[in-house]
């Protein structure tokens, strides 16, 4: 039996257990009824296989524990890979956000699994055939130059630290809500996690456990995805035919737009942004004359012996109230813009660009076009997915590899457009027109959860729900999507399951990612060339264990707007890694001194962009740059991958030509 | 251990002292010549392919708009081309690269091996 033999016989061995588990545990439930337990064993069983497999894979031996010894088959690196790529956002998020803006998120769809096809044409097969261990030793060695190493691992880690915030953030998020523990302890657990994967044997313990992990989260989405599909009558494979429930949805959706009683509400809405837009003129008085009013209410009914509850309302209230005028303006022009989205008249989730006039529309569409672009770009350039295909055979087999990486994530993604459909429907046919005497019993758990997720009001008071009065959080479409369809609870704790094995590979690969460009790129090639290979591995595992735990630390702090950044991310890994990765491989001209200014341009513009166009660090700085063609700071590549294009073509002009050394290198990358 | 780490395949390999490649001592102008071709052929299929991949994620929503009022199976059309035509059309686009790179990988080999074979002795042996 051969390897790969062995090892699909393995994972299949895997993969039967593994469902087999979550079958009895349908039975158990079904003869019991639900529980908190199944939470638990879901949680707990699955990070004990991680632990198991991250054990049986310890190594020590430098090769296996940067690149898991260049001998994964193609079949279970396009596994492995498809896990570090599907992240928390992929997984919780994007079903919702598909759900919440329609057409607009399609961007991301199209974006992220395009850019496999720009990995597979420009990048991997010659990643690989290299054979270095990391991007920055890719970059390093093609330019021959410090410079160009030091600045990629500055890149590197720049791009990937908040992303590995985010994920960290995501497990919290999880472990709060489905085993009920604080925030900072869910991190914590997800910290250990993650480290039994990675820490004893790094690339290679990475890759098996993320192959796992692939399995559980594939299953995790399509599983009930095919059973709320078949209760709606459209059969096992919703993804061929879910065109049909998507005109119903459509049905509904004019019935929405039309109804008097969500005009009403809408109207309501609109009211209410008009009263803070009328407060937001007459700052700072108003500010003055709200913070008075509050204090006097609280007084009086402390006098008066108020009810605590009221009391505590009014304490939380004060607390949160802005510290001064500038804050209450900004506050309250958010609130003002909330209850304006509130306010919008739906439109059909099949809607492209949806605008008020012809040059709205234009801009919503380039800012569109935009962000897929940078998504695209972007995701062929993450540090932590290039060098998953170092660890493949060869060079055609890192070709295979990423088209498999692309079809294990096309499974997921074709079906997360099927999932937004069926929850709208679900929402748009059984939760509007309920009356608020009995709302579902899914909705009060996701309203209590901190912050919350879901809020109804009846802001006409006529007793029935209103598609306008519903606001929920996008991120929890999918979490709760089988109580929403009415599903067991099993298949909760199995959703669950499935996001934290998507958070967890993801950060596993971006921890090794940071970790092995601190060791490798800083410590063995600038500091200590002389290290023996073993000094290097501990070098290695010390460094992945300093960076995991500041990781937690930064996201236990749970500073917001880091959603924001894991999207700049995409923009920052464009703009400083794409012209020099494609230059160095398809123009032999490019010197290293060509390189060093592309980089520096395209990081340069593109976070200089961010940080004068984004809200949140432009009140921070107090400088404000205004757009450039009015395109989001999200998007801030479509400047950063040009200025880095233009740049190093430009200074490789001006220097000298390539030594022979560099073309012969050039020459030796480009043959199979 | 050297900063290389052990390949396979009896390729040149990277001098592990100084970064830079050692190319076979015998490279004839034919071997350059099938090497240049390969190339070529690469640098085509990556420019057809893309202009297929550009066309369909971005020339299609550019006419969006005008699109959306057709429909087949209850999609809207440009709705369903985001949603999944565009992901299938990725999928078949790599796996194409993927066939065809192969089938040139092989008849690169073979041209290496023909002349190499008749010729001298020291031109790099075949994959392994």
């Amino acid at each position: 039996m051969t390897r790969t033999q062995r090892l699909i016989r393995n994972y299949t061995l895997y993969t039967i257990c593994f469902y087999g588990l979550v079958y009895l545990l349908a039975l158990i439930e079904h003869s019991t009824g639900p529980g908190v337990w199944v939470g638990y064993i879901f949680l707990f069983v699955t990070i004990a296989i991680y632990a198991v497999i991250g054990l049986l894979a310890r190594t020590s031996d430098i090769t296996e524990y940067y690149v898991a010894g260049r001998n994964v088959p193609a079949v279970f690196n396009g596994m492995a890979t498809a896990a570090d790529w599907l992240s928390a956002a992929s997984f919780i998020g994007l079903a919702g956000s598909l759900y919440a803006s329609g057409y607009d998120s399609l961007a991301y769809i199209m974006g992220w699994t395009g850019g496999f096809c720009l990995v597979a044409f420009l990048l991997a097969p010659y990643m690989r055939k290299l054979a270095r261990y990391t991007l920055p030793d890719f970059l390093g060695t093609r330019y021959n130059s410090a410079w160009v190493r030091t600045l990629s691992v500055c890149a590197t880690i720049l791009c990937s630290f908040v992303y590995l915030v985010a994920q960290l953030q995501g497990v919290g998020l999880i472990a709060t809500r489905f085993i009920g523990v604080d925030f900072e302890i869910g991190i914590f657990c997800g910290l250990a996690g993650i480290l039994v994967c990675s820490f004893l044997g790094g690339m290679r313990a990475v890759t098996w456990t993320q192959v796992a992990q692939y399995i559980i989260l594939i299953g995790a989405f399509l599983i009930p995805v095919s059973m709320i599909a078949h209760k709606d009558g459209l059969g096992w494979v919703p993804q061929l035919n879910y065109g049909r429930l998507m005109q119903r949805v459509e049905k509904l959706e004019t019935q929405v737009r039309n109804s008097p009683a969500e005009q009403q509400v809408r109207d309501n809405f609109q009211h209410n942004a008009a009263v803070l837009q009328d407060k937001i003129s007459r700052l700072p008085v108003s500010y003055n004359d709200d913070r008075r009013n509050l204090e006097q209410q609280l007084d009086t009914l402390r006098q008066h012996n108020g009810s605590l509850r009221e009391i505590k309302t009014l304490e939380r209230a004060r607390a949160e109230f802005p510290r001064d005028a500038a804050a209450a303006a900004v506050s309250w022009s958010q609130q003002r813009d909330t209850w304006l989205a509130r306010a919008a008249v739906p439109v059909p989730t099949y809607q492209p660009f949806p605008a008020v006039s012809d040059d709205a529309r234009r801009l919503h569409k380039l800012n569109f076009l935009a962000l897929m672009l940078c998504l695209m770009v972007g995701t062929a350039s993450l540090p932590h997915i290039l060098t998953r295909y170092n660890t493949t055979t060869s060079v055609a087999s890192a070709r295979r590899s990423v088209g498999w990486t692309l079809f294990f994530i096309a499974l997921f993604y074709l079906s997360v457009p099927v999932l937004a459909v069926l929850i709208k429907y679900e929402i748009l046919s059984n939760l509007v027109g309920q009356h608020y005497g009995n709302l579902p019993d899914w909705v009060i758990p996701w309203r209590n959860v901190e912050p919350h997720m879901i809020s109804i009001l009846d802001a006409n008071y006529d007793g029935v729900v209103q598609w306008a009065e519903i606001a929920m959080h996008p991120d929890m479409i999918v979490l709760a999507a089988p109580e929403i369809a009415g599903l067991p609870y099993v298949l909760s704790g199995l959703i669950a399951a499935g996001a934290l094995a998507a958070a967890l590979s993801t950060a596993d690969g971006l921890l090794l990612t940071i970790a092995n460009a601190l060791s490798h790129d800083v410590y063995y090639t600038m500091v200590d060339r002389s290290a023996s290979s073993q000094k290097r591995v501990i070098v290695a595992k010390i460094l992945l264990l300093g960076v995991a735990l500041l990781a937690a630390w930064v996201a236990s702090l749970n500073a917001g707007n880091i959603l924001f950044l894991v999207g700049a991310a995409f923009s920052i890994a464009a703009s400083s890694f794409f012209p020099v990765l494609v230059l160095g491989v398809f123009w032999k001209r490019t010197t290293s001194r060509g390189a060093i200014a592309g980089m520096l341009a395209g990081l340069g513009l593109c976070v200089y962009y961010i940080a004068s166009t984004y809200p949140f660090i432009t009140h921070m700085t107090g400088y404000n740059g205004g757009l450039w063609f009015g395109i989001e700071p999200i998007s801030s590549g479509v400047f950063g991958v040009p200025a880095g294009f233009v740049t190093a073509i430009a200074a490789s002009l001006l220097d000298r030509k390539p030594d022979a050394r560099d073309l012969a290198l050039v020459d030796y990358i480009r043959r199979p | 251990m050297t900063a290389t780490p052990p390949r396979p395949t009896a390729e040149p390999t990277l001098d592990p002292a100084t970064d830079s490649p050692l190319l076979p001592a015998a490279h004839t102008a034919i071997h350059a010549r099938a090497h240049q071709r390969y190339w070529r052929f690469n640098l085509i299929l990556i420019a057809v392919l893309c202009v297929v991949g550009g066309t369909v994620s971005f020339v299609l929503p550019m006419f969006a708009p005008s699109l959306a009022q057709i429909y087949f199976g209850g999609w809207s059309l440009p709705y369903y081309m985001g949603a999944q035509g565009a992901i299938l059309i990725y999928v078949m686009l790599i796996c194409l690269y993927v066939l065809l790179m192969q089938r040139a990988d092989r008849i690169l080999q073979q041209a290496l091996q023909q002349p190499a074979a008749a010729v001298v002795k020291q031109a790099p042996g075949p994959r392994a």
